[in-house]
């Protein structure tokens, strides 16, 4: 196990942002961690790197390779062997070449070799290495990214929305990247709202919805809603424009109990009232009490 | 109504290479057309320069035949990709969204726009949230044709199926023109009736 995270609260004053969130990675695993603008992904992944702003405070246990991720664990792995592929350019420093910060600072042969081959494999030109971060398109600071995470061999990878903005074929490139650096045996974790894009490549899927999650199941689950428990995921489902563009009215999360009360077809009044617990069917985990399956305690 | 490109190319300034040559293309407030050509081919050009944003190096743009107005409304609204570049980070929402005029509240209802965000800025609202101000402001006056370049790429599957069926309905309603640029040919295929290829120059 690479990652493991068990009882996550997430808060910015009283304000809570994630909830009774967990997550496993092992070594090889694509993970999918998938939700809408405002659920709470990017703060997700700011905490396990611990570079969240102060006045967010994150509770739970988070483990890595077996052992607490502690402050004085990550500033000795950080970069090395946890690293974030950011969500855009403004995280490059726009006053050094882009090749001299994949190689973080470092001048000698060895390193400025290695940038070298990292930009070749991603069809980046060595002339590249001498530009500034403005002077590069969307899709090559994405490249650029992955060849700074591949400076050292990573053991997990987080990727916070790497791909808004591309064209398919783009993204689905980068997204191949990621894939290979968990064949690499690396786990991976991808935060993104394109869940068309999280069934082609992902594992495991989990759907995150007002900072809750509804549902953790196998991406294959998702070729048909089925194999789908969640009213949420279901919901998600039949809205993709190839799965019938189905409508719904617009509504905001409820506070207590589950907060896709007022979108549920099949709610029921524990359902507004209650603690949702969280139930296994078969590969899945679901946060809702009419999705059958025994209860877990997570 | 009919908004037309005759023979329009357009570079920044002589130094630079052009980015559209040569394009005619004319679109009709009954038609809803998508456009769908790869990264950096000059779509959202092609739409600034619909909406007046910027002039053409040669050709025209005609709107039954006449030049845009260069003052007060123009009838040809455009949804920008990100939201967040499009809205002044200065002012609260509701001074935002009284930039396109009035607004009812039946289509605040509609685009799930919360009151409680009237008095919040732009910086503390996620970027669906701001979309759908920036939807209602464009909606707000009477325009004839609306752009929407590339809207709902930050949007998660439920809210983007929503606010298209919202956008679908209001522009038959009112009978607006609408563009609709967009990476995912299966969602042109869903609301838009037909789709031109830049790249192949089916122009």
């Amino acid at each position: 196990m690479i990652l493991d995270m068990q009882q996550i609260t997430i808060s910015v004053e009283e304000t809570k942002l994630v909830e009774e969130f967990f997550l496993q990675i092992t070594a090889g695993e694509f993970v999918a961690l998938v939700g809408a603008s405002g659920s709470g992904k990017s703060i997700l992944a700011h905490s396990i790197m611990g570079i969240a702003p102060k006045n967010v405070i994150c509770h739970g246990n988070i483990k890595y390779c077996g052992e607490p991720l502690t402050d004085e664990k990550r500033t000795k792995i950080l970069g090395k062997e946890i690293v974030l592929v950011p969500q855009n350019i403004s995280y490059l420093d726009p006053l050094m070449k882009v090749g001299r910060q994949v190689a973080k600072g470092k001048k000698d042969k060895v390193s400025m070799e290695k940038v070298k081959k990292l930009f070749q494999k991603y069809h980046m030109q060595s002339s590249v290495m001498q530009r500034y971060p403005h002077m590069i398109s969307g899709g090559m600071a994405r490249r650029v990214f992955i060849s700074s995470a591949l400076m050292e061999q990573p053991k997990l990878v987080i990727a916070d929305e790497p791909t808004p903005g591309l064209h398919k074929k783009m993204a689905e490139m980068v997204v191949s990247h990621f894939r290979e650096m968990a064949e690499m045996g690396a786990g991976v974790l991808m935060i993104t709202h394109d869940l068309e894009l999280a069934i082609a490549c992902a594992d495991k899927i989990i759907v995150l919805y007002a900072g809750k999650i509804m549902e953790q199941t196998k991406a294959k689950n998702f070729q048909s809603e089925d194999t789908l428990y969640h009213p949420y995921t279901k919901a998600l489902w039949r809205a993709m424009p190839k799965n019938g563009f189905h409508n719904t009215t617009m509504i905001q999360p409820s506070e207590t109990g589950c907060p896709f009360f007022e979108g549920c077809t099949q709610s029921k009044k524990e359902c507004k009232q209650n603690k949702i617990p969280y139930f296994q069917k078969e590969d899945s985990i679901i946060k809702c009490i009419c999705a059958g399956g025994t209860e877990i305690c997570y | 109504m009919l908004l037309e490109m005759k023979n329009v190319s357009f570079r920044y300034d002589k130094k630079t290479p052009w980015i559209l040559e040569n394009i005619s293309f004319s679109i009709s407030n009954t038609e809803r057309i998508g456009l769908i050509a790869p990264s950096g081919f000059g779509k959202t050009t092609l739409c600034k320069l619909l909406a007046g944003y910027e002039t053409p190096t040669k050709g025209e743009i005609l709107l039954d035949t006449k030049p845009l107005p260069k003052k007060g409304y123009c009838p040809v609204q455009m949804i920008w990709q990100h939201p967040e570049m499009a809205v002044n980070t200065k002012l609260p929402m509701k001074k935002i969204l009284e930039e396109g005029g009035s607004i009812s509240e039946e289509m605040i209802a509609k685009l799930g726009i919360q009151r409680q965000w009237f008095s919040r800025f732009a910086q503390t609202l996620s970027g669906g949230e701001l979309q759908r101000f920036c939807i209602a402001r464009a909606l707000a006056g009477n325009p004839s044709f609306l752009l929407a370049d590339e809207i709902s790429t930050m949007l998660d599957l439920l809210t983007q199926s929503q606010i298209w069926h919202f956008l679908l309905e209001e522009v038959e309603k009112r009978n607006i023109g609408l563009l609709v640029v967009s990476h995912d040919m299966e969602l042109l295929q869903k609301v838009t009736t037909k789709q031109i290829d830049l790249q192949k120059n089916a122009f």
